[in-house]
């Protein structure tokens, strides 16, 4: 027994907690039915897609980014407007959605590496703000805040066939992504390149001078985490089938990044936790009483003064100082030291 | 002719208001390192505390003084409760508090105030007519209001001991700090300053452009564009970049509708970005 608990403790919380939670996705559409509770659980997966990317920004591309609400509507629009102006099946146009926002964050991540990061930050409010009024100045194609109506719905791969909508399979279809997709985060955690990541995220001058190309690694993480955003982004327009131009508001970033924040920000599994936690809270509280953005904004300002590290990420550390008695400045250190040890290591391996 | 002049003064009224704006944010940044977020919401409360002042007491030159020293008092509430405890901190921590603060204020106001938009009667109903243009008077004032906010800025900074800490704190404060100036009260003190330049600014702007729950994040991506291209604490960036965004602004509206002005005043301004990431006036920190 003690055996087990300190492989656990070793291994930390983040992947147990991670697990608990997919279990808990993946069977609640057994306890919440009817139609109400499957848009709920849809909205979990989307918004912790949108988490995920936030995270994968902020962590590897280390840009603290309000963008992605903006990655993810400019998705699930561009597929919406393929397909009503062709006749391109819905998965491909689906895959131009992803990869449009996908580059379009790339390339844009290209100009925030240049920039330090405060005004990095700004920009992304900037690009979010200027992209909601103009969404809303071009309403004849965008249909403002009416939105437009998502017009094909038969999703076929490969002999695959699905209606989209709010049902069960479309949320299984998201679930099944959102959870590979943490899956291979995990599991990418041993590989060169995320090594090379860790070592960019604690000392990036140390990282150049080691031969790697910083500002590259770094667009490509923001690249990757708007085709994130933009994945969540289709997958709401395949869900609800209709999307409106609040989808660009800097809100929907900010909700994102709450959630998380609420799980923790450079934990694999806690964006998706904090997602699976807030987001049936948040709609339910919407149905008591409408300026429920007061309380998300309070709710906002107390975590980040009180629990910056996000609930996995706070308990975390209480488990491994347990674990290791370390006192956190020379945790800090190992850390920062591991991230470049073992890129050395690999490099010469 | 007469659409191009008029249209140029309006855009430099408009850059005047906005320096104000992005001046506060700048004097915030410069002595706490915080980037908020909420600075557009102190802007639209500045307007709404002017609207309700008309309404109560139907004087809109005691709103003018009444409702910018309201934001004041209120930014240096929020000083003490929430920006002392998180301007020493990463950056992310000072950015999503602001981000917290600026739902609050936003649906507070929503929840209270209502969605509807306002206007407020022009104080200086009239025009100002010269060799065939003719321009409204109160439009005029509040650019020079403006201007002499700017000047009194410039010698409050420069004649008084407080600001002569404010220009020394953000160069080196340890040294700021080794010499006994009071770090506390002259952060507190610019924190308080810029309110007030955000709530002038507001009661300035709200009988041209009206009182709504949403000015605040309209004015919010104008506002950090002209920061981060004047550079991010930069005073003087804040005023110049402010005003030739604001006639820019004026001279696309010539031809375009007002929103796709904006729009494009913003796209133009964007390759400065490329050019210079961390501003025109910007140290790079």
């Amino acid at each position: 027994m003690r055996e087990i608990l300190r492989r656990l403790r070793s291994r930390g919380l983040d992947g147990l907690l991670g697990t608990l939670a997919v279990v808990l996705l993946v069977l609640s559409p057994l306890l919440l039915t009817g139609r109400y509770w499957t848009g709920v659980l849809m909205l979990v997966v989307c918004w912790s897609l949108l988490a995920v990317g936030f995270n994968i920004a902020f962590s590897f591309g280390g840009i603290l980014s309000f963008a992605q609400g903006t990655f993810f509507a400019l998705s699930s629009y561009s597929m919406t407007l393929l397909v009503a102006a062709t006749d391109v099946p819905l998965a491909l146009a689906a895959l131009v959605g992803v990869l449009t926002a996908g580059l379009a964050g790339w390339g844009i991540g290209w100009i925030l590496v240049r920039m330090n990061n405060h005004n990095a930050t700004i920009a992304t409010v900037i690009l979010a703000v200027t992209t909601f009024l103009a969404a809303n100045r071009y309403r004849e194609h965008t249909g403002g805040e009416d939105g437009i109506r998502l017009s094909v719905r038969d999703l076929s791969v490969g002999g695959f066939e699905l209606q989209v909508g709010n049902n069960l399979p479309t949320f299984y279809l998201g679930a099944i992504l959102l959870v590979g997709l943490l899956v291979a985060l995990r599991w990418l955690k041993g590989s060169v390149h995320w090594k090379v990541l860790t070592a960019i995220k604690y000392n990036e001058i140390r990282a150049e001078t080691l031969g790697f190309n910083v500002r590259a690694y770094r667009a490509g993480s923001f690249g990757v985490a708007a085709g994130i955003a933009g994945l969540g982004g289709v997958l709401y327009a395949f869900s609800f089938g209709h999307i409106t131009t609040s989808l660009f508001h800097l809100s929907l970033s900010v909700y994102g990044i709450l959630y998380a924040v609420f799980g923790g920000v450079g934990t694999v599994f806690g964006p998706f936790i904090g997602a699976l936690l807030l987001v049936p809270l948040h709609e339910e509280l919407s149905s008591l009483f409408v300026y429920v953005d007061v309380a998300i904004g309070l709710l906002v300002i107390l975590l980040i003064v009180f629990v910056p590290r996000g609930i996995v990420g706070a308990l975390d550390r209480y488990w491994s100082q347990r674990n290791t008695r370390m006192n956190r400045s020379t945790e800090e250190l190992v850390d920062a030291d591991k991230g470049t040890a073992n890129l050395v290591k690999s490099e010469h391996s | 002719m007469e659409i191009v002049v008029f249209q140029i003064l309006n855009g430099l009224v408009f850059g005047l208001v906005f320096a104000l704006i992005a001046l506060g944010l700048n004097l915030i940044y410069g002595l706490t390192g915080l980037i908020n977020i909420a600075h557009g919401s102190f802007y639209m409360l500045g307007a709404v505390a002017a609207y309700l002042l008309v309404s109560a007491t139907g004087s809109f030159w005691l709103a003018l003084v009444v409702a910018p020293l309201t934001i004041m008092a209120l930014l240096l509430v929020v000083n003490s409760v929430l920006f002392e405890r998180i301007s020493q901190r990463p950056l992310e921590v000072g950015v999503l508090a602001t981000v917290g603060l600026l739902l609050v204020v936003d649906n507070t106001v929503l929840a209270t105030f209502g969605g509807a938009p306002e206007t407020i009667p022009s104080p200086l109903p009239g025009a100002w007519s010269w060799g065939g243009v003719s321009y409204p008077i109160y439009r005029l004032f509040a650019g020079f209001a403006a201007i002499l906010t700017f000047l009194s800025l410039y010698l409050f900074l420069n004649r008084t001991p407080y600001g002569l800490w404010m220009r020394a704190m953000p160069q080196s404060p340890e040294l700021a700090a080794a010499i006994g100036i009071p770090l506390r009260r002259v952060s507190a003190l610019t924190v308080g300053l810029g309110g007030l330049f955000a709530g002038l600014a507001g009661a300035l702007s709200a009988p041209i452009f009206g009182v709504y729950f949403e000015m605040g994040i309209h004015v919010l991506a104008l506002a950090f564009i002209v920061v981060v291209v004047g550079g991010l604490g930069s005073i003087p960036g804040a005023i110049v970049v402010g005003i030739v965004l604001g006639i820019s602004r004026g001279v696309f509206a010539i031809f375009l509708p007002p929103t796709s002005a904006e729009i494009l005043a913003v796209v133009v301004l964007a390759p400065m970005l490329v050019l210079r990431p961390n501003g025109i006036f910007g140290k790079g920190l």
